[in-house]
């Protein structure tokens, strides 16, 4: 719990950094579409002059901006394809379940909503989700209800596009407890859905 | 020249094209968030049909109890009717007899018992009883109730009458149904005081009273075993249901 | 030579660790009370079980006896000696088994006999001959004989159980074994090891074979092993959940829960032909199956009513019928070996027991009075139930007789044990 609390303060520096980089490049990409004009006006003008000499300088000057802008657009998308990893990397990977059900809980939703974020943007990155369930109740049918949550999840994973292909999914049932407390603290803790990433 | 203004052209087209793929994203976002809604809604629907299939299934089992208990308190009705109309029309045939003195041999076409002259080939008594004592050696106990209850309303002058009754109670008993168990043994104890098992009926209707409370009457009825026949098994049997009560 | 001869024989004598620990929480009223003299030992040398503590242990654990014991005892007389009834009468005790144990050149003779001390005669006497690995298995037998004398029922000290264990050390850092131990707990040895979790262990109608699920590869599936020879084979591994296997009483099928077509479903493994028939069709949880003795009906449980209930299928129509009604969680049935009631998992006032049903009066009687109790199994003669149950932190076996008046636990040593199984005869 304190490792996560750690991570979650780890994880919105990373945010507030890569976001206050971004602000920079943001600006940058919207001031050059209008300075554009002006220059291929300059161009033109003095095009007349001097045809045959300046139309190659330009030509390469304007070559030299298009990359610039061209590396100034990648390094955006970039930024921002690191923004999306670092909220998914940031956000919850433990998804907690009501006694007997498999339905996911609000809260979860804004955190599952970032992985499918990452997940979509990145079509390598692939998760393996781990369905648990509490020691009251048999093992078998425990063993089917962490199949369940685990589905829950992949269906609402699947739904905001990520690939199936790049879930996969295990029940461990009520075997694998993160809590050993044999009460409703411990319980509660030990219904759940684990996501990691591969 | 050229190349410039298509070079242009082509960062506006990106630029539109990035526009447009926002507008898309966009498009896409409200898509599936509607999407997981609906997820989520279809989710809850399941687990209320699923409520509603328990809810079913349970109100489903609790009706055909019902419906058993009932038949069962019908068939006792109509029984305990039976009888009394029977008790009725003796008395009033013995009443009829001794006024104008018949002799007594005489009444025997009068009353519904199947008389050798029945040109109708009849299944006896004692097929029926046999039948349904069948049924509870191969514990059909339902059906074999309801046949025991047949046979007492349809032959109700048979000698194996007390015997039927003395079964139904056995039946119940071991059913658990103990209130109709106490029923039959009850109106046993009183209709057929003489009956050959009545002390076997008095202990195990000590022995239901007391397991249902009614520990006063249990007692009564097991002590009076042991006055009545203070050598039989039943005063022994009688006498440690006793000991286990106190 | 000598020296290490002793030495062996001082290794022999301790008795074997890990064995689980028997203790009687609770008996039936007037046990039978039997004095089982220590055996005579007719040869040199020390034997590696003390075979009349295994017998009065074994008969103690039925519930139906208690013994007489050994400080008490005012002779301790063999085969060949004379019993003096009177002796024995005076420390109460209404039967005695005397016997002795003799080396031979082909291995060794157990000679017994059981007297009735008020009847002042000798019920039975009997010379079993065997090899130094089966004195156990000698033990079992004659605890058999005299329990199935004096109570008229199939004696169940020569059968097995199969249960796991885990061992914890982190979350994802486990080891399971799946054991294979005597009835009494005795001998267990590790047939199957895992760091990932092994489950639903199930015998075959014979005892030759064990039906379990385990993961390999971090993908779960269901595997057959030979007792005899430990060859393992695959019977499903399909994604999602292969589990809850059981065996059909011809042994030839097994039935399981697959959830390769979206949700928990049972299936029917034909295990010559590998064919698959799928026996449910429900988006709820239908799992646990287990086959009733005559094989003509399946109990499982289904959460298809909102909570998890038992639910009795027709293998032949498919037709399902409800068959508990009483309480939220009814789950993980088993049948008596008369087919006609069925044990099973209840959950009342929010605590978890084994509770015992009659299929004909539908009458139930909770046996057990632990919490989170669970995966009760029968014993092949009817009379008593093993399960597995809590203590604070650990997982322990308990046993129940089928009218709830015995309970017997069975502390485990130091893992934690859970999923007994008790084996079929295997004669």
């Amino acid at each position: 719990m304190k490792f996560l609390k750690q991570a979650k303060v780890a994880g919105t520096i990373v945010i507030l950094a890569v976001l206050a980089g971004c602000a920079g490049q943001v600006n940058e990409e919207v001031t050059a579409p209008a300075v554009e004009p002006v220059v291929s006006k300059e161009t033109a003008s003095s095009a007349s002059t001097n045809e045959v000499d300046s139309s190659a300088e330009l030509a390469a000057k304007a070559k030299a901006k298009a990359k610039a802008k061209a590396d100034a657009a990648a390094d955006a998308e970039r930024a921002t394809a690191e923004k999306i990893k670092s909220k998914a990397m940031a956000a919850d990977t433990l998804f907690f379940f009501e006694f007997d059900r498999s339905d996911l809980k609000q809260d979860a939703l804004n955190d599952l909503d970032a992985h499918a974020k990452y997940l979509t943007a990145d079509r390598s990155a692939k998760v393996r989700l781990e369905g648990h369930a509490d020691e009251r109740g048999t093992r078998a049918y425990n063993l089917a209800l962490g199949e369940r949550r685990a589905n829950s999840v992949t269906r609402y994973l699947v739904i905001q596009g990520v690939n199936r292909s790049q879930i996969e999914s295990v029940s461990y049932g009520e075997e694998r407890p993160l809590s050993l407390v044999r009460d409703d603290s411990g319980w509660l803790r030990n219904r759940r859905v684990e996501l990691i990433y591969q | 020249m050229r190349l410039l203004i298509i070079l242009s052209a082509a960062v506006f087209m990106t630029a539109a094209s990035l526009f447009s793929y926002a507008e898309d994203g966009q498009e896409m976002q409200s898509f599936r968030q509607s999407q997981a809604e609906l997820m989520l809604q279809i989710g809850q629907l399941r687990q209320e049909t699923q409520q509603l299939r328990g809810l079913m299934e349970e109100l489903s089992f609790q009706l055909g109890q019902m419906s058993a208990d009932q038949k069962t308190r019908y068939l006792d009705l109509d029984q305990r009717l039976g009888e009394l109309v029977r008790v009725q029309k003796d008395a009033v045939a013995v009443q009829q007899a001794a006024a104008s003195k018949i002799p007594a041999a005489d009444l025997s076409d009068n009353t519904p018992s199947v008389v050798g002259g029945d040109p109708i080939p009849q299944i006896s008594d004692k097929d029926v009883y046999n039948e349904a004592f069948q049924l509870i050696r191969e514990r059909k106990f339902d059906e074999s109730l309801i046949l025991m209850a047949d046979f007492i309303a349809n032959y109700p002058d048979s000698d194996l009458v007390l015997d039927a009754r003395f079964w139904r109670g056995q039946v119940f008993d071991v059913l658990g149904r103990n209130a109709e168990a106490i029923e039959a043994f009850k109106s046993l104890t009183m209709i057929a005081p003489d009956y050959r098992r009545i002390l076997q009926v008095k202990v195990k209707l000590g022995k239901l009273l007391i397991k249902n409370q009614d520990v006063l009457n249990g007692r009564k009825i097991l002590e009076e075993v042991i006055t009545e026949a203070p050598e039989s098994v039943e005063a022994g049997l009688a006498s440690r249901e006793l000991e286990n009560a106190s | 030579m000598r020296f290490i001869a002793i030495a062996i024989a001082i290794a022999l004598a301790l008795p074997a660790h890990a064995e689980l620990v028997i203790e009687i929480t609770r008996g039936v009223e007037n046990p039978i009370k039997i004095a089982v003299v220590p055996f005579q030992v007719k040869s040199s040398g020390a034997f590696d079980a003390d075979l009349a503590r295994l017998i009065e242990s074994n008969l103690e654990r039925s519930g139906q006896f208690r013994r007489v014991g050994r400080e008490t005892m005012l002779s301790l007389p063999g085969p060949d000696d004379e019993v003096f009834y009177r002796d024995w009468r005076a420390i109460d005790s209404e039967y005695t088994v005397v016997g002795s144990i003799a080396r031979d050149d082909d291995g060794f003779l157990v000679r017994y006999a059981l007297h009735d001390v008020y009847g002042e005669r000798i019920l039975f006497a009997e010379r079993v001959p065997g090899d130094s690995s089966s004195l156990r298995d000698i033990g079992h037998y004659i605890s058999d004989r005299i329990y199935e004398s004096l109570t008229g029922l199939k004696g169940i000290f020569s059968t097995r159980l199969l249960y796991v264990t885990a061992e914890r050390r982190s979350e994802k850092d486990q080891t399971f074994k799946l054991i294979l131990s005597d009835a009494d707990g005795g001998r267990p040895r590790t047939i199957f090891q895992s760091s990932e979790p092994i489950l639903s262990p199930a015998w075959s109608p014979d005892g030759s074979r064990v039906a379990y699920m385990s993961y390999r590869a971090k993908r779960p599936g269901i595997y057959i092993q030979t007792l005899a020879t430990g060859e393992v084979k695959r019977v499903t591994s399909f994604p999602g959940l292969n589990s809850a296997p059981s065996f059909s009483p011809d042994g030839r099928k097994l039935v399981l829960t697959l959830s390769k077509d979206g949700n928990p479903e049972l299936y029917v493994a034909n295990l010559r032909t590998g064919e698959l028939t799928r026996m449910t069709k429900h988006f709820a949880i239908d799992t646990e199956a287990s086959w009733s003795p005559d094989g003509r009906s399946i109990l499982f449980t289904s959460s298809r009513g909102g909570k998890p209930q038992l639910y009795m299928m027709n293998v032949a129509s498919k037709t399902i019928k409800r068959v508990t009604f009483n309480g939220d969680y009814n789950s993980n049935g088993a049948f008596t070996p008369d087919g006609e009631s069925i044990v099973f998992v209840h959950r009342t006032a929010k605590r978890f027991h084994i509770a015992q049903m009659n299929l004909i009066t539908r009458q139930i009687s909770i046996l057990t009075e632990t919490d989170l109790d669970e995966s009760p199994s029968v014993a092949p003669n009817g009379t008593m139930v093993i399960y597995a149950t809590s203590n604070n932190e650990k997982s322990l076996l308990g046993l129940v007789s089928m009218d709830g008046r015995v309970r017997v636990r069975l502390p485990s040593v130091s893992e934690s044990v859970r999923e007994p199984t008790w084996s079929p005869y295997f004669n």
